[in-house]
């Protein structure tokens, strides 16, 4: 292989592995700035559904109480 | 990781107080036409008791004869919120019996199974079965009760045709009836008379409570429809916010897969330049600087594929938490539109939610209304019915006389004036004026004797238990009609009582007098 090949294939792998470093390096901050995102999108998640749990508590507890009271107007 | 697929539901936790607090107990002695086997000397005494001395030793009475014959049920109470446990134990032992055994079912804490469950005991026809047989019983008692009046008049007319004949006897024989004498044939006569009178108030009575036990029961069935509706678009909503985060995590996986695809690429290029430095060196003979150069960079790419494997394995990790996430959300969606279907059946209907306005109403030709939500959801109000249609056509039907005032409020704002030159029923217009004076008691203050002031008032007189308190404004009444004074309000009461047991005050010709007394007494109140 001639001399200047080999000079155009070290440029060539020095590209390809600056390219490889930035993928390795930007992976950590991505991914926690991905699990961040994701947390609060579970956070909110975990809030609706609380908030809806306590309307669909709410709303047994309403129908519990007609059922009994429904027993006892029919005594 | 959300955790509502797996949510419990804790809705009757054991309260820390041991006493329940009980509900008010029916009252022994206190006239009840719900109490069917009262005789007619014991309802006529309590009508005459009603003072508040009389009524307090009632009520002890009864307290300690419930303390006696109660003993606490178990189970349902641990399955009921705590301000129900009061109104349970208020129960007949029977009907405590009878509850304990549908709610034993709910065991599965999990909040949607939990749901479906309870919707089971709600929705159990042996609650119907129950009400049914009882309103049989009331008329299978009517049918007893009439023999009885036939017995009773039969008896009074023979007692009376025995006396007149007696009577002639003893003047014939040149005598005369001693006063002592004829006073105790009247007094039979006037005894059988009674019995007769009290089997017709029996009578109008067990009409009434079959009635308002239909009345009930057709209640009940309206709340559990609201209720399921209710449910189903909790549960939708629980989809709905489930989506939302599935959305989320889909951004996640395809940033996940794309940088997984990179890395995988970035490791490919790397062992393709590590075969074309190989290559190189091979071609080498003489300069041992290329040869270092080159050997370098095979280390330095053998290097980086390493790194890259490290980093492809840490995206793979993540890919796959957050792909099992989103397939137990899926799966926690199928489970939650499972339990919808189960719930709601084919006869899902959407309600809208309290609070949410309309974006465009409109007062039709013929006293209608309609109040457009978007997406073609809609309520429209016409002959004192609310049809409420979801988006995807599928309608429910409200009388107005059952709808709440969430449902009313959504037709606030538009002005009387507007409704009634649209020709919209005046009990309408006069729920929606009701509902603004609610918010402005100061209309309220003033003592009147508006149709509904004294229907209220008379409600409140004889009791939730009676058969008598569950009058309303009736369609094509005025609410706000004024009955002047105690007179005309007797005379609305009366005719209430006329509508509401129309057969038996035919048959008997006006309203037992023990049910008059009953109206005495309260025009009486009102007159103070």
């Amino acid at each position: 292989m001639k001399a200047p090949n080999i000079k155009k294939l070290i440029q060539q792998v020095q590209a390809s592995i600056t390219k490889s470093d930035k993928m390795i390096k930007e992976s950590k901050p991505l991914i926690e700035k991905m699990n961040k995102e994701t947390a609060v999108a579970e956070k909110e998640h975990t809030q609706k559904q609380q908030s809806i749990d306590q309307d669909i508590i709410k709303i047994t507890q309403d129908m519990d109480k007609a059922t009994v009271q429904y027993v006892k107007d029919t005594e | 990781m959300p955790d509502s697929p797996e949510k419990t539901i804790d809705l009757a936790k054991p309260p820390k107080d041991k006493k329940t607090k009980e509900a008010p107990k029916e009252v022994k002695g206190i006239p009840s036409a719900t109490v069917p086997k009262k005789t007619t000397k014991e309802v006529d005494e309590a009508i005459s008791s009603l003072t508040e001395s009389d009524a307090k030793k009632i009520l002890e009475e009864s307290n300690d004869s419930q303390n006696e014959e109660v003993a606490p049920a178990t189970g349902i109470e641990t399955v009921i919120a705590p301000e129900t446990k009061g109104l349970f134990a208020s129960l007949k032992e029977k009907s405590k019996n009878f509850l304990q055994t549908m709610y034993e079912k709910i065991k599965n804490t999990e909040i949607v199974q939990n749901i479906t469950d309870r919707y089971q005991v709600w929705n159990n026809k042996r609650l119907k079965e129950r009400t049914d047989k009882k309103i049989n019983d009331l008329k299978l008692e009517t049918s007893t009760e009439e023999a009885k009046i036939t017995e009773s008049t039969q008896s009074a007319e023979e007692a009376k045709n025995e006396a007149d004949k007696a009577k002639m006897a003893i003047e014939a024989a040149g005598l005369t009836l001693s006063p002592q004498d004829e006073a105790q044939q009247r007094e039979e006569i006037a005894q059988y008379e009674n019995d007769a009178e009290a089997s017709r108030e029996k009578i109008l009575t067990n009409e009434m409570e079959a009635n308002r036990t239909e009345t009930i029961s057709k209640e009940f069935e309206t709340k559990i429809k609201e209720a399921r509706s209710r449910l189903d678009g909790r549960l939708e909503a629980k989809m709905n916010s489930n989506n939302e985060l599935l959305e989320s995590y889909k951004i996640s996986q395809e940033f996940y897969v794309e940088k997984i695809g990179m890395c995988k690429n970035l490791i490919e290029e790397q062992n393709g330049n590590i075969e074309k430095l190989i290559a190189s060196l091979a071609a080498i003979k003489k300069s041992e600087a290329s040869k270092k150069l080159l050997e370098k960079n095979i280390v330095k790419c053998k290097e980086r594929i390493q790194r890259l494997k490290y980093t492809l394995s840490e995206y793979e990790k993540y890919n796959n938490e957050v792909t099992s996430k989103a397939d137990k959300l899926n799966r926690a969606n199928a489970d939650l539109q499972n339990k919808r279907d189960k719930i709601i059946g084919v006869e899902k209907i959407k309600w809208e939610k309290p609070g949410t306005k309309p974006v465009a109403s409109k007062i039709l030709d013929g006293g209608e209304i309609r109040l457009d939500y978007g997406g073609a959801k809609t309520i429209q109000f016409q002959g004192d019915i609310f049809t409420i249609t979801d988006s995807a056509g599928k309608a429910e039907e409200i009388p107005l006389d059952k709808a709440k005032d969430a449902l009313i409020k959504q037709f606030q704002g538009l002005s009387a004036d507007e409704l009634r030159k649209g020709g919209v029923s005046e009990k309408f217009i006069a729920r929606i004026q009701a509902l603004e004076k609610a918010t402005n008691p100061e209309a309220t203050k003033e003592k009147s004797f508006k149709a509904k002031d004294v229907l209220a008032q008379w409600n409140e007189h004889v009791g939730s238990k009676s058969p008598f308190s569950h009058f309303a404004i009736e369609s094509g009444e005025d609410p706000d009609q004024n009955l002047a004074d105690p007179e005309g309000a007797r005379k609305f009461i009366e005719n209430k009582i006329k509508a509401g047991a129309p057969e038996s005050i035919k048959k008997f010709g006006g309203i037992p007098k023990l049910i008059l007394n009953q109206v005495d007494a309260f025009v009486k109140k009102l007159q103070q």
